[in-house]
């Protein structure tokens, strides 16, 4: 019954008209960057940031959750009209919603990805609301030394969903962990790797990297590939599914929303592993697989209602044990901080408000999308007309005004282009980003509590291997390399990220 | 002398090499800037504890990723494309220039007619437009609504080299 107390709390915070309006303003924002292709969430979120900061700490969380869950949204509605993915989440609702739009089934394909996502964010918070619970009460009786295992699970878990090398992404951890150690050191006082620059003494500030990494360094990928859309089924008749597609998709969309909900719960997680997983899972099980990749209904709900489910449980980890299993999970953790609220567990002790309040927030933004953005698809697509050479000089302007506010700093907006350029270093030689930022964000609460776990220990590392919670999360830790270096999971890995 | 050189990039993967080769410039630089901070023992970690074992990580990262790169099947350097790359590069450099110096008009409007390069044919008159435009809009949201305090315009008072360096 604990439950539904939370529940009522949170939809008590998320319903105030204050939350609602951040709120919708929040899926506004994530629609309109979900549609756009070239602008992700992450820059968005990453963007917006600094001016959460005279939110109330509920409020900004809400607003950027919304974000996030809106742009898988919008993704959908540019991959079904345009064949251009808005997210890398919806790549996959390209396949057949493209092919249902040319058909002139547009409509319906808009509706049933609405309906879908709309359906698994409704069973994602009721996941995130029983997954909660005990996790953080387990997460509640971490020591330094369970911390210190969970953190190295969290992160080598990254490793394993991440696209390419796990050996190039382990090492871009450490790389990670080095930058996020920049800084004073709490301990001692002493300046770390500062170079005697005064702007860096309290660690170098995590908006300017994130925005430079993705933001920049994708708008420059972008801009090396001439820009060309394709409309199609342009005219949208009648945004009501028939009773027969209806039918269709739901076994589809339960199926797809389970697939998210555990696979965006997983390190590593997000938005977007489970849709591949869930298209894969359709065709596989579909009594006539050649129907897919011509317009299968299945293919555009399960994918649709995996990511958004996907999206919606990669908070779980975040909320409970303050692990983030993506990018834009850390930026959410840069987010609390901002608002000086450590997060961990006792973030669901010490604000219940905050906590169910987001979570609250995740179901009723759902339903504003699925009441607004239908009405609203004319908008939408008028929008997808916007060319890309004006869209990228404001964002770049966006970016540039969110790198300087969050310190009103001059030398983060120099941060931001050192960043961009290396991101572009990355892109050029496939390395991935997202391990370094993970291990950014973690290394200062690595480092802190390794250093506490070996002082009680007094030195001995097998302190690590003796606590039964720390060797069970090592034991998961070496499973999971075991598992990376075992050339059958290794293959499948590759084939599921083709 | 040069193109044998540049031949031997042609038989490895340039690539893992660049990764390697960033890796250990990294673990050396952070080897340097954590020399005079005191390692301490297990039990009692100094500053630089955490720090060198880690750029020691890096630096076994890098080696190995040197070495791989020879052995493995040749990949050559992919295509930069220049044109975007610097010319989004120079509209962040420029936008935070000016906004130092003469405020955020100037450098949304500085910013756009930039960045508008990185695409083939530049539209100028397209871009002379939209920037004023952005800069009335960001104007309005940031300083008007968010109450940022930013300078608008270039004050008469203040010296234009002011500031154009960070510290």
């Amino acid at each position: 019954m604990e439950l539904f107390d939370n529940l009522a709390l949170g939809l008590a915070t998320a319903a105030s008209w204050q939350n609602l309006l951040f709120c919708f303003a929040g899926v506004m924002i994530g629609t309109l960057v979900g549609v756009l292709p070239g602008i992700s969430p992450l820059t968005t979120v990453a963007m917006l940031l600094p001016f959460t900061f005279g939110l109330a700490p509920a409020s900004a969380m809400i607003m950027l959750a919304g974000i996030f869950y809106g742009a898988q949204y919008g993704s959908s509605t540019a991959a079904i009209l345009v064949n251009v993915p808005g997210e890398t989440s919806s790549i996959v609702t390209c396949i057949d919603g493209y092919q249902m739009a040319r058909q002139g089934r547009a409509g319906s394909a808009l509706a049933i990805a609405a309906i879908a996502s709309f359906f698994a964010g409704t069973v994602a918070t009721v996941v995130i609301a029983l997954l909660s619970l005990p996790l953080a009460a387990l997460a509640l009786k971490f020591t330094a030394v369970e911390t210190v295992s969970l953190v190295i699970l969290g992160l080598l878990g990254a490793v394993v969903l991440a696209h390419g090398s796990p050996a190039k992404a382990i090492a871009m951890i450490v790389v990670g962990v080095l930058v996020g150690l920049v800084g004073v050191d709490v301990n001692s006082g002493a300046p770390r790797m500062t170079f005697g620059i005064p702007d860096i003494n309290d660690g170098v500030s995590f908006v300017p990297i994130a925005i430079g990494l993705f933001g920049i360094a994708e708008m420059i990928r972008n801009l090396e590939q001439p820009q060309d859309r394709e409309f199609a089924g342009m005219r949208i008749s009648n945004l009501m599914p028939t009773t027969a597609d209806l039918a269709a998709a739901f076994p589809a969309m339960v199926r797809g929303t389970a697939v998210g909900c555990v696979l965006g719960v997983l390190p590593g997680g997000g938005a977007a592993l489970p849709p591949f997983s869930a298209y894969a899972l359709e065709k596989k099980i579909a009594a006539d697989p050649s129907r897919f990749g011509k317009g299968a209904i299945e293919g555009v709900a399960s994918p649709e209602a995996a990511n958004n489910a996907g999206a919606q449980t990669s908070f779980v980890p975040m909320l409970t044990l303050g692990l983030p299993t993506n990018p834009l999970m850390a930026l959410m953790i840069g987010a609390l901080m901002i608002q000086g609220i450590q997060p961990g567990p006792q973030v669901m002790t010490k604000q219940p408000e905050l906590f169910w309040g987001v979570i609250a927030s995740m179901w009723i933004g759902n339903l504003m999308l699925i009441i607004i953005n239908l009405p609203l698809i004319g908008i939408w697509v008028w929008l997808l007309r916007v060319p890309y050479n004006l869209l990228f000089p404001a964002i770049i302007v966006f970016c540039a005004i969110g790198a300087y506010s969050i310190n009103n700093s001059l030398f983060d907006l120099w941060l931001m282009l050192g960043f961009g350029l290396l991101g572009y270093f990355f892109l050029k030689i496939g390395v991935e980003p997202a391990p370094f930022v993970l291990g950014f964000i973690l290394g200062p609460m690595l480092e802190e509590n390794f250093r506490r776990a070996m002082l009680i220990a007094s030195g001995d590392i097998m302190v690590f291997v003796q606590r039964p919670i720390s060797a069970v999360l090592l034991a998961c830790s070496a499973l999971l390399l075991a598992a990376l270096l075992f050339p059958g999971i290794r293959r499948k890995r590759e084939i599921l990220q083709d | 002398m040069r193109k044998a050189g540049l031949g031997v990039l042609h038989r490895i993967d340039v690539k893992e090499l660049a990764f390697g080769l960033f890796l250990i410039a990294l673990a050396l630089v952070a080897f340097l800037s954590t020399s005079a901070l005191s390692v301490g023992t297990a039990a009692d970690m100094g500053p630089g504890y955490v720090p060198r074992v880690l750029a020691w990580a890096i630096l076994g990262f890098g080696a190995v990723f040197c070495i791989a790169s020879l052995l493995k099947a040749p990949q050559p350097f992919p295509a930069l494309a220049w044109r975007p790359l610097v010319a989004i590069l120079a509209a962040i450099a420029l936008f935070a220039l000016l906004f130092s110096t003469l405020g955020l008009i100037a450098a949304c409007v500085g910013c756009v007619l930039v960045a508008g390069t990185a695409t083939a044919p530049v539209r100028w008159r397209q871009l002379a437009l939209f920037g004023p435009v952005l800069a009335g809009f960001s104007a309005l949201l940031f300083v008007k609504s968010l109450g940022l305090p930013f300078k608008l315009w270039p004050s008469v008072l203040a010296p234009y080299m002011l500031q154009l360096w960070p510290w």
